[in-house]
């Protein structure tokens, strides 16, 4: 055993028993940190715990835990003010609300509460600390709220400027002050969109653009701290690439990159975004770089991105080389900067803890308190996000399946019995009483299915019968995505209920049978891939709405195409009030 | 080619004698049949190749009429229904697999007129290519170049393989592979020796050089990896990637389209900006003699943006057009591809969707490639049939095959007429009293015989020049 991994074990001892002694919660839980921020200084760190629903402070020289406090249901993000060391805005994916805390010495507590639209993810705040900007998972909404008066003011939703609707489910948000303007990425897909914030009071925010880079799975965004650019890393699923051994290894099939894109090209919405962009592949073959997440550019060169698939952290130390690799925790999400510029502390989301690293090796771990024995969905959650079981650590399953989801691209995999015939990638959500599985229906069971899968289309190792387990009871616990609110006005029921008749009068029911709307055999749609075959396994409907590719090689890009310009199998022709009627109610499920 | 081919005698030595021969001969000629009917892209009726055959093996009465033979063969549903109906003729005392057992002649040679080359091949030669193709053969490290000594030699140990590791030096004499001697061994079952699968040991008796003592030396086969991107000169890109005579000219060779070739590109796409690369050219020089198109569409498709590739039409599937992704590598770098006769069909595809899609200026030789591609089916465990599966048609479709080069070069006898007037020139001076310096080395001469190899490389190089300058014109 080499002398970092001492120091590794060392840290971890100490700290395990100063969070035992300090801790607010005495009995052993997890928290699932999802958020990092680093105030006072550098001083402090505080962790926004998703599980547990707390907020953790730390001492970043004693590298220890001073206390952990319980203020929400489900925390999703963390931003402190920039004017005001001691005021923290959070976000509660469950509650559905933006909670303003207020720290006082080691304690936080809520002061403000403001319900938002569901499953809030992200929140920023401007420079001057007067507004914040919340991304709505799966309500594809940017919410502005001003902060004044929402702390001010005894009815809160006063304070809500704006509340922009997005085509696409957002989740990381970049804050360009100067310009007024929020950059918006896609948690799924390949969008990015430009919003307009509200200057002054009469002006109300908009969207301004939206635009697509080749790729998908945009962890996180960062302004270049010293280049008009926005960096961001995210991967590149190549739709021409096969998953085969040899397209895996070289890096053909999944591209992991650190993207630049000009500052100025993507503020201007008509200006073509790739044409100034640079990409910087990470990993190579024997050693990828699977799902790479938050990251760090020191101001005087040099970068730190935490591979949350690897359990890594990959540096350069200026030359662009990326050299340097260092261990970190399980799925290392968010990485902050010391005000030394030289430490980095890397959130490692599924094993409550922080890894502390200098300029070349680890220089420590900080546990964030005990906890108990993982179950079996939580042992599947981690083996979902570890690259490992992928050939030589390229991706995850969270790679293609982010949150379970999907990233709604091709995928030419070898399941159908061919190459060439690339398919989309389906949801996982609610895949639990959808058999039989594969775009042909060729798997019984979910557990043939994840089988093949690591097998097949990851080129990894045969999972243990454990292993299998654990990842089916994980995949059981994913529930279909919810529809965003906007289906819940009363023009959208009405139409809904019109559409569920047609979809009764249509016989849909034949191939999309409810509960589920599935069926367990395969269908002629007369729609021929590649090689000619045109029988597919129906996929279930439920959670449409969160899709943005369809057929089985996402030649419809939305719900209407499926029915108008792809007239999918009604039987008859329908009219454009039909459509919507149809489209209101598939929107639903 | 015909080192790759065998005859069926090969294939189904092992199968017995006499009536065990036919019935194997049989079932290989259906399966052969089969291959060609699901497969090949021209394939005609199966009456046509069955009609081929029939007439390979009927008695001169059956050749009168062979209507009712052929009609027996067409209508075998498995290669042992095939192989049945053989077995009965031969005990019958009637013709069967005798002229059959050399399926390329009798039968391959015949259908090639239509049907374009076809070749059988061994699944393990098959292996050892698909190796090559996807840069992770499995070997010792070594090359084997044909000497005139009866032993054999290795001629380079390549970089990290298990012979580097294993002390060997380039000139070892082989005299034993497992303990069986390598004298006047053919080179074939010399390499079917020396290969074997990952993990596995060879214990070779070495000797460093003639006449030196014999030593033994256990290896066990890897990966041996070896570059596809070379710079100029055939060095590796750890030396630089610009032409010796303009750091800010890019010129990289690819020696052959192999599953690493994108991942290679892309590492150098990051050191042409960082070294302020104006203009790359590309020099395609070879590689697998059956080309990998699939790595070629990716290639091709990580130096275009959004534009068209290629059409690719197949047996049994509608055609199918690839179009490139919103990316690209070398961006706003102008490329020059520089091809050859050595040009191989997967390097002359990309130039070509280079050229339709107006990323690349093409210089050179137009290379003989059709567009088509040949893919090995298998046939049994043992045996692959080497055919045209693909026929690729051009992104544009007023251009076809084979590609014209955008400057083609100065032609051989107008080189040598060249060079004939530079010589008679330089005897003349060589006559002439005490010439001047300025004289022997005009400007316009040549101080070095023209090789044209060099005019081409040269023409290349130039444009590349000239559209280095005109892009960084505003």
């Amino acid at each position: 055993m080499n002398c970092k991994c001492w120091l590794m074990m060392i840290g971890i001892q100490v700290v395990v028993q100063t969070t035992v002694l300090a801790g607010d919660v005495t009995t052993p839980h997890w928290r699932r940190p999802v958020a990092l921020v680093i105030t006072d200084e550098g001083r402090h760190l505080i962790t926004a715990n998703q599980q547990s629903g707390s907020l953790s402070l730390l001492d970043a020289r004693l590298m220890s835990v001073q206390s952990e406090s319980s203020i929400g249901k489900r925390l999703s993000d963390l931003v402190v003010s920039p004017v005001d060391n001691n005021l923290l805005l959070t976000t509660d994916e469950e509650s559905h609300e933006l909670l303003a805390v207020r720290r006082q010495d080691e304690k936080f507590a809520v002061i403000k509460r403001l319900d938002l639209s569901p499953y809030p993810v992200t929140v920023r705040m401007t420079a001057d600390g007067s507004r914040a900007c919340i991304a709505s998972l799966w309500s594809r909404t940017i919410t502005v709220v001003d902060i004044a008066r929402w702390l001010e003011s005894k009815a809160p939703e006063s304070s809500v400027i704006s509340a922009v609707r997005l085509p696409f489910a957002p989740r990381e948000l970049l804050m360009i002050d100067e310009a007024h303007k929020l950059i918006v990425a896609d948690a799924f897909g390949s969008k990015l969109a430009v919003v307009k914030l509200a200057e002054g009071s009469s002006d109300q925010s908009h969207l301004e653009s939206v635009r697509e880079i080749l790729g998908h799975g945009i962890r996180k965004m960062s302004r270049h701290p010293t280049l008009p650019r926005v960096v961001m890393t995210h991967q590149i699923l190549s739709r021409g690439a096969r998953s085969s051994l040899d397209d895996v290894h070289w890096g053909n099939l999944m591209v992991n990159c650190l993207r630049s894109l000009a500052l100025d090209d993507l503020l201007d919405p008509k200006a073509n975004i790739s044409r100034r962009t640079q990409l910087e592949f990470l990993g190579g073959p024997d050693r990828g770089a699977g799902d790479p997440a938050g990251f760090v550019i020191r101001p005087r060169g040099g970068i730190a991105i935490a591979l949350s698939g690897t359990n890594e952290l990959l540096m350069d130390d200026g030359s662009r080389s990326f050299g340097i690799r260092l261990p970190t925790g399980e799925r290392p999400t968010a990485v902050v900067l010391g005000t030394d510029e030289f430490r980095t502390y890397i959130l490692n989301t599924l094993s409550d803890s922080i890894t502390v690293a200098g300029l070349r090796d680890i220089v420590g771990t900080i546990s964030l308190g005990s906890h108990p024995e993982l179950t079996s969905a939580e042992r599947g959650e981690r083996l979902f996000h570890s690259a490992k079981l992928s050939h030589e650590g390229w991706f995850s399953c969270a790679s293609c399946h982010t949150d379970g989801h999907t990233n709604g691209l091709l995928n030419d995999n070898f399941t159908d019995g061919t190459f060439d015939t690339p398919k989309r990638v389906l949801t996982l959500r609610g895949v639990a009483d959808t058999a039989p599985y594969a775009w042909n229906g060729r798997f019984e069971t979910l557990r043939e299915q994840i089988q093949h899968s690591i097998r097949s289309t990851m080129q990894g190792e045969p999972l243990s019968d454990q292993q299998t387990d654990d990842l089916e009871t994980y995949l059981r616990t994913l529930s279909p995505a919810p529809p965003p609110p906007a289906v819940n006005s009363a023009e959208a029921r009405g139409l809904a209920e019109r559409g569920a008749a047609l979809f009764e009068k249509l016989d849909c029911a034949r191939c999309h049978k409810g509960p589920t709307y599935t069926s367990a055999h395969v269908v002629d749609v007369d729609l021929a891939d590649e090689r000619g075959d045109s029988k597919y396994n129906p996929p279930s409907l439920r959670g449409l709405s969160q899709q943005n590719s369809f057929f089985h090689d996402a030649r419809a890009t939305s719900l209407e195409e499926v029915f108008t310009k792809y007239q999918h199998q009604t039987g008859t022709a329908l009219t454009a009030e039909q459509v919507k009627e149809l489209v209101a109610f598939l929107s639903r499920l | 080619m015909t080192g790759m081919l065998i005859s069926l005698v090969m294939v189904t030595s092992a199968a017995g004698t006499g009536v065990d021969e036919a019935r194997e001969a049989g079932r290989k000629v259906w399966m052969v049949v089969n291959a060609i009917q699901k497969h090949h892209i021209d394939s005609p009726d199966p009456e046509i190749l069955w009609r081929t055959i029939v007439h390979s093996i009927c008695t001169p009465d059956e050749l009168k009429d062979p209507e009712p033979l052929i009609a027996q063969f067409v209508k075998t549903r498995t290669a042992n229904e095939c192989g049945d109906l053989l077995a009965r003729r031969f005990e019958e005392g009637k013709p069967s697999h005798g002229p059959l057992s050399q399926l390329q002649e009798k039968l391959l040679k015949p259908l090639e007129k239509q049907l374009g080359p076809m070749s059988i091949q061994r699944a393990k030669d098959h292996t050892v290519n698909e190796q090559i193709r996807n840069n992770r053969y499995v070997g010792l490290g070594v090359t084997m170049p044909i000497h005139d000594s009866k032993y054999p030699m290795f001629g380079s140990i390549l970089p990290g393989g298990s012979a580097e590791r294993g002390g060997l030096v380039p000139g070892t004499i082989v005299t034993k592979v497992d303990g069986r001697s390598t004298y006047d061994v053919p080179q074939e079952t010399l390499l079917d020796w020396v290969r074997g699968p990952i993990g596995t040991q060879v214990t070779l008796t070495v000797a460093d050089r003639a006449g030196q003592p014999e030593r033994e030396v256990t290896l066990t086969r890897d990966v041996v990896r070896t570059d596809s991107v070379l710079r100029y000169g055939r060095d590796s890109i750890k030396f630089g990637i610009s032409h010796p005579a303009n750091p800010t000219i890019g010129w990289l060779k690819i020696s052959a389209i192999t599953a690493s070739t994108l991942h290679e590109l892309r590492v150098i796409d990051g050191l042409a900006r960082q070294r302020g690369i104006r203009a790359l050219v590309l020099e395609f020089s070879g590689g697998s003699r059956e080309g990998d198109f699939h790595q070629a569409k990716l290639v091709a498709d990580g130096l275009l943006e959004s534009s068209p590739i290629w059409i690719s039409h197949e047996r049994n599937a509608p055609p199918r057009l690839e179009v490139a992704d919103d990316e690209c590598l070398f961006r706003g770098i102008p490329l020059v591809i520089l091809v050859s006769q050595w040009t191989t069909g997967d390097q002359a595809a990309i130039a070509a969707a280079l050229q339709d899609a107006g990323r690349a200026t093409i210089v050179g030789e137009s290379p003989d490639f059709r567009g088509e591609v040949f893919t090995g089916v298998a046939i049994d465990q043992e045996t692959m049939l080497q055919m045209k599966t693909t026929q690729i048609q051009r992104a544009r479709s007023d251009r076809n095959w084979p590609l014209t080069t955008d400057i083609p070069p100065i032609s051989r006898a107008e080189l040598a007429a060249e060079q004939k007037a530079i010589n008679t020139y330089l005897q003349f001076l060589g006559t002439a009293k005490n010439p001047p310096v300025s004289a022997l080395f005009p400007a316009n001469v040549r101080h070095h015989p023209i090789h044209w190899e060099n005019r081409i490389e040269e023409t290349a190089l130039n444009t590349a020049l000239k559209l280095s300058t005109e892009s960084s014109t505003p």
